[in-house]
């Protein structure tokens, strides 16, 4: 066959047609990044760790703990140290939301028809969260989405290795992922649950080798922090009275100690959200108690499921209450929530799946919005709108998913 | 066929056996290490000004972090170490800015150092006079210096501010911070007066900065002329710089400062930017309650200050034989359980 036809043939072909889309995407959002994100956003402003660690000689999980693991962090380090570019970060995303995209519509394609999987990967690429995700955010959470999409995928093909594989990496990047293993024990058996949990330990184990034999205790330090911390722009922050986003600064040195020392130099403060108390401590309870309730109740149907759409399903629920009870939340954890809720109503009407996209982007959109001072609605009814309009959108969402279920 | 893989499994426990047992011993020693890693030394010294303040550093071990907090309003200026090279004093940063504006530590100094030997060591100080204000540089660096000043009989507290950086935008902002931690009311009103003694200032604000916001009402113009006596009130109606007016009300309030403005623009090139500024009584109303930040200065007082040594973990030959051990061991389980479930796959 000649040459000119075999390139027509290849160009004919749905890879070809998939490059140019992927390319056409990034070409438009870096564009976008170019006109507008690169003069408004202070993208290695929010490297002020990288910027402290190299100018003072000190080496991350031995000397300095950063607020995400080491997939999730070096890469950024690296990219910092070598470039020093807004640019370098944002291909990068771009890079990890291409990769998301790609799994996510490989995921769908096998549940649903082409045309559905195509017009709903669309959806999520456009979802001003992602775009800002790309443009604007120097932390790890496009690779975070893509482990967890990954580890679905895996849990839907019913493989315990990649699935134990997916959600160590996903551990190792934004900790969230980790949740999976629950819905993943309940529903593999025998040998797959060893080969599920051998293969998580495994693959955490190896890349935090080099930390443990260095210094464990400030390597756990970059997970354990966290468990210090106060609520955040969710329901249960504004019940607590708690507005602010994550909180008052602290010194960056700070970060050179371990997360029980630091707790020992400040008393727990309503104000202090990286040391947080709660005024109605109660709240934290019930956060915690939704969260395990609904986790635990989706996983366990998730094992009485027979179809993969159902299974997908189920456990993309699980997945979801995880997120929804938080007292925590903020646009990266829409990320996710995006994500998954486009997963949760994969039987529903490709319209209806549409629209309910959207309005999540609007609500996501109002509350990126309160984070600008001078915005109409301003920093307290802004999170109040947006907080109570998502939880009216989540009970939509799981109204329509029973009744397809039922 | 079927004793090989009971083999495998007997293999298997054994390896498991020893992965629960490696994580065992590997947890009970850094459990061991963390029961003693924090030593805290609660203690005050009377300072007297002019003369150097000494603290000493227990025995430590190299890489130990010291962390010295200073119960002290007014910015120090220099601290040293003796000997010279056993403490690495590191750089205050606050997410990228080496302004230490930062919650909690607003009316404290916090001094971090990492151990570059293993013994003792001694901080020396040279301290200000203590003021009712915590002194923060808010924009730019400025070096600043207090002093009780005395004019017709009422008592002022003198601030010299001389600007060392000016930020991009030409602008350096010293703020006088007090403690506010109140829910504001509709009666809040904060009176009082200052007078410019010398330099020039780009401006005063009366700064009310709430758990989400901050509010800064001006109180002293560009145009404020010297050894004028300015009267302030600032309440609910009073309007703020993005046109704001009482906002803040209902809102839960951190602290209260005065911001003193310096601009580039205003100084030649040959000439010093500085300002020295008089604060006198300044009243806050909230809630039915008066309270008022005396400007009085004292050149002797109690320092009360907290000093925290934190041991850091240093591996040891044990521990890279225990870490080493755990990695094989999960390898080789993780190679046996794999195997073991393809092979239920195949049957």
């Amino acid at each position: 066959m000649p040459l000119p036809r075999v390139l027509l043939k290849i160009m004919k072909g749905p890879v070809i047609k998939y490059v140019l889309i992927i390319a056409l995407y990034d070409v438009l959002i870096f564009s976008l990044f170019l006109f507008t994100g690169s003069k408004s956003s202070n993208i290695l402003g929010w490297l002020f760790d990288d910027k402290y660690i190299v100018n003072n000689n000190l080496i991350y999980y031995v000397d300095f703990r950063p607020g995400y693991p080491p997939i999730g962090k070096l890469p950024y380090t690296y990219l910092y140290n070598v470039f020093g570019s807004a640019e370098s970060i944002v291909i990068y995303n771009l890079a990890l939301a291409d990769l998301a995209l790609i799994t996510l519509y490989k995921l769908l394609k096998d549940l649903v028809p082409r045309r559905k999987a195509a017009v709903l990967t669309l959806t999520v690429a456009f979802h001003p969260v992602l775009i800002w995700s790309i443009t604007s955010n120097p932390h790890a959470d496009n690779l975070a989405l893509f482990w967890l999409i990954l580890a679905i995928y895996y849990i839907k093909a019913k493989n315990p290795v990649g699935v134990g594989s997916s959600i160590a990496l996903g551990f190792l990047t934004k900790v969230y992922s980790v949740i999976l293993m629950i819905p993943a024990l309940i529903l593999f058996k025998g040998w797959e649950r060893v080969a599920l949990i051998s293969s998580f330990l495994t693959v955490v184990i190896l890349v935090s080798a080099p930390y443990l034999l260095s210094d464990p205790l400030m390597y756990m330090t970059t997970y354990l922090h966290h468990l210090s911390r106060g609520p955040s722009e969710s329901i249960f922050a504004l019940l607590d009275g708690y507005y602010s986003h994550t909180g008052f600064l602290h010194p960056t040195f700070e970060a050179m100690i371990y997360a029980w020392q630091f707790n020992v130099i400040y008393a727990p403060s309503s104000i202090d959200h990286f040391r947080y108390a709660w005024t109605y401590p109660q709240l934290r309870y019930i956060s915690l108690a939704l969260q395990a309730f609904f986790l635990l109740l989706f996983s366990v149907l998730s094992n009485k499921m027979r179809g993969e759409i159902e299974i997908t399903k189920t456990i993309s629920l699980a997945m979801l209450s995880y997120l929804v009870f938080s007292p925590f939340w903020n646009p990266c954890i829409s990320l996710p929530t995006v994500a998954l809720i486009t997963l949760v109503m994969l039987d529903a009407k490709m319209m209806y799946q549409v629209l309910t996209l959207i309005c999540f982007a609007v609500v996501d959109l109002v509350h990126l919005a309160t984070w600008f001072p001078g915005t109409p609605l301003g920093v307290h009814l802004g999170l109040l709108v947006a907080t109570v309009s998502r939880a009216l959108l989540i009970t939509i969402v799981l109204y329509v998913t029973a009744k397809n279920v039922g | 066929m079927r004793s090989v893989e009971k083999l495998i499994r007997i293999f298997a426990t054994i390896i498991l056996v020893a992965l629960v047992a490696t994580s065992a011993i590997l947890l009970l020693n850094l459990v061991n290490f963390v029961k003693t890693d924090t030593e805290i030394l609660v203690s005050h010294q009377q300072v007297k000004v002019g003369s150097p303040v000494t603290i000493e550093v227990p025995r430590f071990n190299r890489l130990d972090r010291i962390y010295l907090v200073l119960n002290a309003t007014i910015p120090v200026h220099n601290i040293t170490v003796q000997p010279e090279d056993a403490l690495i004093h590191l750089p205050m940063d606050v997410e990228g800015s080496a302004i230490d504006i930062a919650y909690p530590i607003m009316i404290t100094r916090h001094f971090f150092f990492v151990a570059n030997t293993s013994g003792r060591a001694t901080l020396v100080m040279h301290l200000q006079p203590k003021t009712p204000y915590a002194i923060k540089d808010f924009e730019g660096r400025a070096y600043s210096t207090v002093f009780s000043y005395i004019e017709s009989g009422r008592e002022y507290m003198g601030i010299n501010i001389k600007v060392v950086k000016f930020r991009e935008n030409g602008y350096a902002q010293t703020i006088l911070v007090v403690p506010f931690n109140e829910i504001i009311q509709p009666d809040f009103q904060v009176q009082g007066e200052l007078k410019v003694l010398e330099g020039r200032i780009a401006y005063v604000n009366l700064i009310i900065m709430t758990d989400t916001d901050l509010y800064a009402v001006n109180i002293a113009p560009l145009t404020t002329q010297p050894n004028l006596t300015i009267n302030f009130n600032v309440n609910a109606c009073s309007r703020e710089l993005f046109n704001r007016t009482g906002e803040y009300l209902g809102k839960r309030g951190v602290y209260l400062a005065l911001g003193i403005g310096l601009y580039e623009g205003q100084f030649s090139a040959d000439e010093t930017p500085q300002a020295t500024l008089a604060i006198g009584n300044v009243t806050i109303v909230n809630s039915g309650k008066n309270i008022t930040v005396s400007p009085k200065v004292l050149y002797e007082y109690d320092l009360y200050y907290r000093l925290y040594i934190f041991r850091k973990f240093q591996p040891t030959y044990e521990h890279f034989l225990l870490v080493s051990s755990l990695v094989l061991e999960v390898l080789a389980f993780n190679y046996i359980a794999i195997k073991l479930w393809k092979n239920r796959i195949r049957r």
